[in-house]
């Protein structure tokens, strides 16, 4: 800025002198020409023309600045100076010139006797060039004088304000950042600067420290509280965390208390089970008697429907329960129910009519969730039908199969909205509030839905979805009336062969049973109480089929298994049909026994039936490797909760490939199809679909070898999987996010 | 500021398999993923990963050759290199003591705090 003006100043300083030179300049002339104009006019009056010329020309001599001329309307008198040197004589033009309007200056001569007399004139021709010089001269001299003295009074103005505005500020700079203000140290304001600005910042700098201090100690202290309560709220959490794990754990345990307990009531209870149709066998009892014996077997089987049932629910409850459908006619299960509760329904005088869709109408179910369904709600349905009434059950095919289950009876209006709520009952003295619960349970499991409506008016509905039967598995031959409930019946007619069979069973009741259920002969049955005794058994005489237990003292089922096969390999015997027997009917069960090398696992109870129809040879195939693989998907899949955003496109994607996969199926690319289900496979395991992952290894496994019938079973099995599985989000611990 | 993440490649032909481990482990590595493994080798010139973890089943180029191409590459053969493979599970993984065909093996169904824990192993 300051700068700018100064040469703001210097231009219009300059500017002004020019003019100033100019002016002056002009005025010079002026009086030169006055000078000039007298001098002629005394040389005039003294008539000495030599005189006058001569004055003009002296004193212009030294002039650079101006030529003269002198024109005499005289022309004689011109006529002497024309040869005059410096000096132009215009004399011989007649014309006067009577203006400066080519810069020159004029003035007309007047006689001194007669001042109306005009004589000549005298022109003046001024150089610009040495005027402009002149004036160029003037100005930079007044222009370096203004400089210099700018530079002077900058100078002093610089140091000025170094001394008294920068050095001050630098001191007070210094100090701030020596500074410690926390333990109450303060500005003081340089010598001499107390009573200036300066003076007064410095006071409001330590006025700004000490609020800013007092507003730190402020925010410490909260931040302090804040940690002070973070810790506690992350102890209390910790605590609560303790005790949900000890809880968890205590859970744990008494639900697996329970499942022994359980699971161990099964092996008795099937024994009992079984003895009023051994004892049948040997005598034809009384109608005492008999009435006495089916009360046995009647109760004892209800118990251990509902010890499995009761197993099967916790399993469906946690979700690990593995779905294992089946082609069956759900009409004619439906038909078998109704006829067991004929007896009941006629004490109340209820009757049944059945419509919808004509027989057989097929599902892919299970059959004993199917019973355990139809028959708690049609069980259900005559208790609250009014009496005189009808219970409607309509079976209608399609997708999906529809059951439609009415009685004239509205459920009582406590109970409407938890009617399918665990432990809801209402007006029986022995409900569990279980029934309604469970239905449901088992028909969200095998991916179908219970739902009811009720109204004093309507009565009350009840709906059941299931999963259709595929077109092309329909069966082609119409299968009996349906296995609706377990039969005690023996079975009459199989042909059993001769052969040499080993029990191997801890249990003796289990082991009296078996030996009971088997004819001998044509049998030839042998015993032995543990794996140990099984293995000293093969060594002695090679069974053609082995029973064995699983969990015995001194030598399990497992490694008994192993050590048989290595014998009978090492020997090279035939290898013996050894199928594991065990009161574990779950899935997992199911797997580890063939994994391990039975050829067959066989579930506690079976009836005498099964076994017969085993043996002779009807169901038992002699590898597992060749036996269709049961398909079980998992209803629910847990997922990680960080994933299960995620899920719905991964599913999408993953159906996407299944697609892929059935048509390589169908094209007969069994590389493709390999490819497809590793893909899968990999995919599935880390998004945690364990069931689907589990499939889709053993399409990878048994892609070159396998049926491409059996290979489809799993495809569908998959496609179902995928339509219907419910995934749920699954807490996650800290440690993986973090 | 230069990052001090870590830069994974990683090369499978699903992509659902990066969505996993974007989720799982993308909050503490940075992740550059193709499906393209004919591709990779100038991918990983480019990006100078810090480690690279590679499918092995993928239908142009499978995981070994492309291995094979990491190792002749000059500009890649000093990065740490794993299969990320269904081929094995956790506990295979386990028994062959993390070598799956001579190279660094990671199982596709091992859980992500051991998969952050092998990775880290990777990296150092």
């Amino acid at each position: 800025m300051a700068v700018v003006a100064g040469g703001l100043s210097l231009a219009v300083t300059m500017a002004v002198t020019r003019d100033r030179a100019e002016t002056n300049s002009a005025r010079e002339l002026g009086e030169l020409l006055d000078t000039v104009e007298s001098t002629v006019q005394i040389a005039c009056f003294v008539e000495d023309q030599a005189l006058a010329a001569e004055v003009v020309r002296g004193m212009l001599k030294n002039s650079k600045v101006l030529g003269v001329a002198i024109r005499a309307n005289n022309r004689e008198l011109a006529s002497r100076y024309r040869a005059s040197p410096g000096a132009a004589d215009t004399a011989e033009s007649s014309e006067f010139v009577s203006s400066a309007a080519d810069g020159r200056l004029v003035r007309s001569v007047a006689s001194p006797f007669d001042p109306a007399q005009i004589v000549g004139e005298i022109v003046l021709d001024p150089d610009p060039a040495a005027i402009s010089r002149r004036v160029a001269d003037d100005a930079q001299f007044v222009g370096l004088l203004l400089g210099a003295q700018w530079l002077v009074i900058g100078g002093g103005l610089l140091v000025l304000v170094l001394l008294n505005v920068v050095r001050p500020i630098k001191v007070i700079s210094d100090r701030l950042h020596r500074m410690d203000a926390e333990v109450g140290e303060r500005l003081s304001p340089p010598a001499g600067q107390e009573g200036t600005e300066i003076g007064r910042l410095v006071g409001d700098i330590n006025t700004l420290a000490s609020r800013l201090v007092v507003a730190i100690g402020h925010a410490t202290e909260q931040t302090r509280q804040l940690q002070e309560a973070k810790g506690q709220v992350d102890a209390q959490a910790r605590q609560l965390e303790a005790k949900n794990a000890a809880l968890a754990r205590a859970m744990q345990v008494q639900e697996e208390v329970e499942r022994i307990a359980r699971h161990d009531l099964k092996t008795p209870l099937n024994s009992i089970a079984a003895i009023p149709a051994l004892l049948r066998r040997n005598r034809q009892p009384d109608e005492a008697e008999e009435a006495l014996l089916s009360m046995i077997e009647s109760s004892a089987r209800r118990v251990l429907r509902m010890v499995s049932l009761s197993l099967d629910l916790f399993r469906m409850e946690e979700g690990s329960y593995a779905f294992s459908p089946k082609a069956f006619d759900i009409a004619a299960l439906v038909r078998g129910v109704t006829r067991e509760l004929a007896e009941e329904a006629r004490a109340k005088a209820v009757d049944f009519r059945i419509g919808g869709s004509e027989p057989p109408v097929f599902v892919r179910a299970e059959e004993t969730l199917c019973y355990s369904i139809l028959a708690n709600l049609l069980k259900n349905a005559v208790e609250a039908a009014p009496e005189g009434t009808t219970v409607d059950v309509s079976v209608e095919a399609g997708d999906p199969v529809r059951l439609r289950l009415h009685n004239d009876g509205a459920v009582p209006l406590p109970v409407r909205a938890s009617f399918f709520e665990k432990y809801a009952t209402y007006g029986k003295s022995r409900g569990t509030g279980l029934g309604t619960y469970s239905a449901r349970l088992m028909a969200r499991v095998q991916h179908g839905e219970l739902t009811m409506e009720t109204s004093e008016t309507a009565g009350t509905t009840l709906d059941l979805e299931l999963l259709p039967l595929p077109e092309w598995d329909v069966p082609r031959e119409e299968p009996g009336a349906g296995p609706v409930v377990p039969t005690a019946s023996p079975g009459a007619g199989e042909t059993v062969p001769a052969l040499h069979i080993l029990l191997v069973d801890d249990d003796p009741d289990n082991m009296l049973i078996m030996k009971l259920f088997l004819p001998s002969p044509p049998l030839e049955v042998e015993t032995a109480v543990n794996g140990r005794e099984a293995v000293e058994a093969c060594r002695v005489r090679r069974p053609d089929v082995v029973f064995m237990d699983l969990e015995m003292p001194v030598m399990g089922g497992f490694e008994a298994l192993k050590r048989i096969r290595e014998l009978q390999a090492e020997r090279g015997e035939a290898p013996s049909r050894i199928v594991a027997f065990s009161a574990h009917d779950d899935e997992a069960s199911r797997r580890r026994s063939v994994a391990a090398g039975f050829d067959l696992h066989l579930s506690k109870p079976s009836s005498q039936n099964e076994i017969l129809a085993l043996l002779a040879g009807s169901g038992f195939r002699s590898r597992s490797a060749d036996v269709v693989p049961e398909v079980l998907p998992e209803t629910t899949v847990w997922v990680d909760e960080d994933l299960f955003e995620a899920i719905p496109g991964f599913l999408e994607s993953r159906r996407a490939l299944a697609a892929l996969l059935r048509q390589s199926l169908r094209a007969g690319d069994r590389e493709s199809l390999r490819q497809l289900a590793h893909k899968l496979k990999g995919s599935f395991g880390m998004y945690g679909f364990k069931w689907a992952a589990q499939i889709c290894r053993e399409l990878e496994d048994k892609h070159r070898s396998a049926d491409l019938k059996l290979l489809a079973l799993q495809v569908d099995a998959l496609d179902q999987h995928l339509a219907h599985v419910k995934v749920r989000p699954r807490a996650q611990g800290r440690d993986v996010s973090h | 500021m230069m990052s001090t993440r870590k830069k994974i490649l990683v090369i499978d032909d699903d992509e659902a398999v990066f969505g996993y481990l974007q989720t799982k482990i993308g909050c503490l590595y940075d992740l550059v993923t193709t499906t393209e493994a004919g591709l990779a080798v100038d991918l990983a010139v480019r990006v100078e990963p810090d480690l690279i973890l590679c499918d092995i089943d993928m239908p142009d180029i499978n995981g070994g050759e492309l291995s094979v191409k990491f190792r002749e590459c000059e500009y890649t053969r000093h990065i740490p290199f794993a299969y990320l493979t269904s081929f094995v599970s956790p506990r295979e993984v386990r028994d062959l003591r993390g070598n799956v065909g001579g190279r660094h093996g990671i199982a596709k169904a091992t859980p992500a705090p051991e998969m952050i824990e092998m990775i880290e192993q990777l990296l150092q």
